[in-house]
């Protein structure tokens, strides 16, 4: 095959792809206008590219549903909202907090009135329930710190009884860590190591 | 007007799963075509054209919008399918047993593949020409033909997925082509 003859032959293919420029398939059909050579290499590989197509399998009847079943509830689905919680739940506890707050401004004021007082002692009711959780949880902490101190400061025994105990707990939640997500791990794995391939 | 993959995606990752359906439908013949040209297997053509879609759909975060959605799920697709060939070599057996010298051919006598009411009313000889031809080419060219015939996916999306100039796959599957007409010669001519 010269490279004249490769060139409109590919010419010939590219046509029949939809993939030939606009001034090369100028050149061509002047050439199949006058060159039986090049209608019987366009007839040849229009049978080709039709004997190809023909050859296609069915798709089973009820795959789809098969796929769609066959799905699981996907890593990122599980992040959407916490199991339980309805879609709605967020934006209604934010409208709450926004309520309180303007009740809390409004409630400074000179016209707050027999509304907004409900509001405003709700929001003391609240603010004093955190400074109690909060001050607890300090005490708890103080407490817990006290103790620790207590344990590691007296002996060596209890310093390896510590240590032991941290780390037990650092094993613990790591196994936890690399269990939950390990399914949706290895789908994402397999998906990253197709694109790098 | 259909909506584009990119944004049944988005719609997707939204919490519309059910329009995944959409992206399966679309993509569903085109898959499992190019699966069973790959693994010359109807049944497993499936099994994994549905592994693929699973596949695909627990990574749907990680679909990086700036590539089409074809070109990542034929690619993820190609990698399955090859790792599948992969496994299957280990299992092959020769189809060549020691010459008897009784005149026999020294071939094993096997099974051939049972006819479906499909492909009863098609061409079978056409058909097994056409798939032994395709078979018989160089790989580089097999894997192309098949993914723009089978895979129906256009040159740009080849070229993006193989990550080859446009100017290769051009050539690439005309060469293929031509390979093919030499091969298929005696079908060629009505």
């Amino acid at each position: 095959m010269s490279t004249d003859n490769a060139t409109w032959k590919q010419w010939v293919d590219l046509d029949l792809e939809g993939e030939l420029e606009a001034a090369d398939k100028a050149r061509l059909d002047d050439l199949l206008d006058s060159d039986d050579e090049a209608r019987d290499e366009r007839r040849a590989l229009g049978s080709l590219h039709r004997m190809i197509d023909e050859d296609q399998i069915p798709v089973r009847a009820g795959f789809t549903a098969r796929v769609m079943e066959a799905l699981p509830r996907a890593w990122w689905e599980r992040a959407e909202t916490p199991a339980g919680l309805p879609k709605f739940a967020l934006p209604l506890a934010m409208m709450l907090i926004a309520a309180l707050g303007a009740a809390m401004l409004i409630g400074g004021s000179e016209e707050a009135g027999r509304f907004t007082g409900i509001g405003v002692a709700l929001f003391d009711f609240m603010q004093m329930t955190f400074l109690a959780g909060t001050g607890m949880l300090f005490a708890t902490w103080r407490g817990v710190g006290f103790g620790l101190q207590e344990m590691i400061g007296t002996s060596g025994t209890g310093l390896a009884v510590f240590a032991l105990m941290v780390l037990c707990l650092n094993l613990l939640f790591f196994s936890m860590l690399r269990r939950r997500p390990r399914a949706a791990a290895q789908t994402a794995e397999s998906g990253q190591a197709s694109e790098g391939r | 007007m259909q909506p584009p993959d990119e944004d049944l995606v988005a719609s997707i990752l939204g919490g519309e799963r059910r329009l995944f359906e959409q992206l399966v439908g679309r993509y569903q013949g085109r898959l499992v075509n190019y699966l069973y040209r790959m693994l010359r297997n109807e049944e497993d053509a499936h099994d994994l054209a549905q592994e693929v879609f699973v596949k695909i759909y627990g990574a749907l975060d990680r679909f990086d919008p700036r590539y089409r959605f074809s070109t990542w799920l034929f690619r993820v697709a190609q990698n399955a399918a090859i790792d599948k060939i992969r496994k299957r070599r280990l299992k092959l057996v020769s189809l060549h047993r020691p010459d008897t010298g009784d005149g026999d051919s020294g071939q094993w006598e096997l099974p051939g593949n049972e006819p479906t009411p499909y492909s009863q009313a098609r061409n079978v000889e056409r058909g097994t020409a056409i798939r032994q031809a395709i078979d018989d080419l160089p790989w580089e060219y097999r894997e192309l033909i098949t993914l723009r015939h089978y895979g129906e996916l256009s040159y740009d999306e080849i070229a993006q997925l193989k990550e080859m100039p446009l100017g290769t796959v051009k050539n690439k599957l005309f060469r293929g082509r031509q390979m093919l007409k030499e091969k298929l010669e005696d079908y060629l001519t009505d």
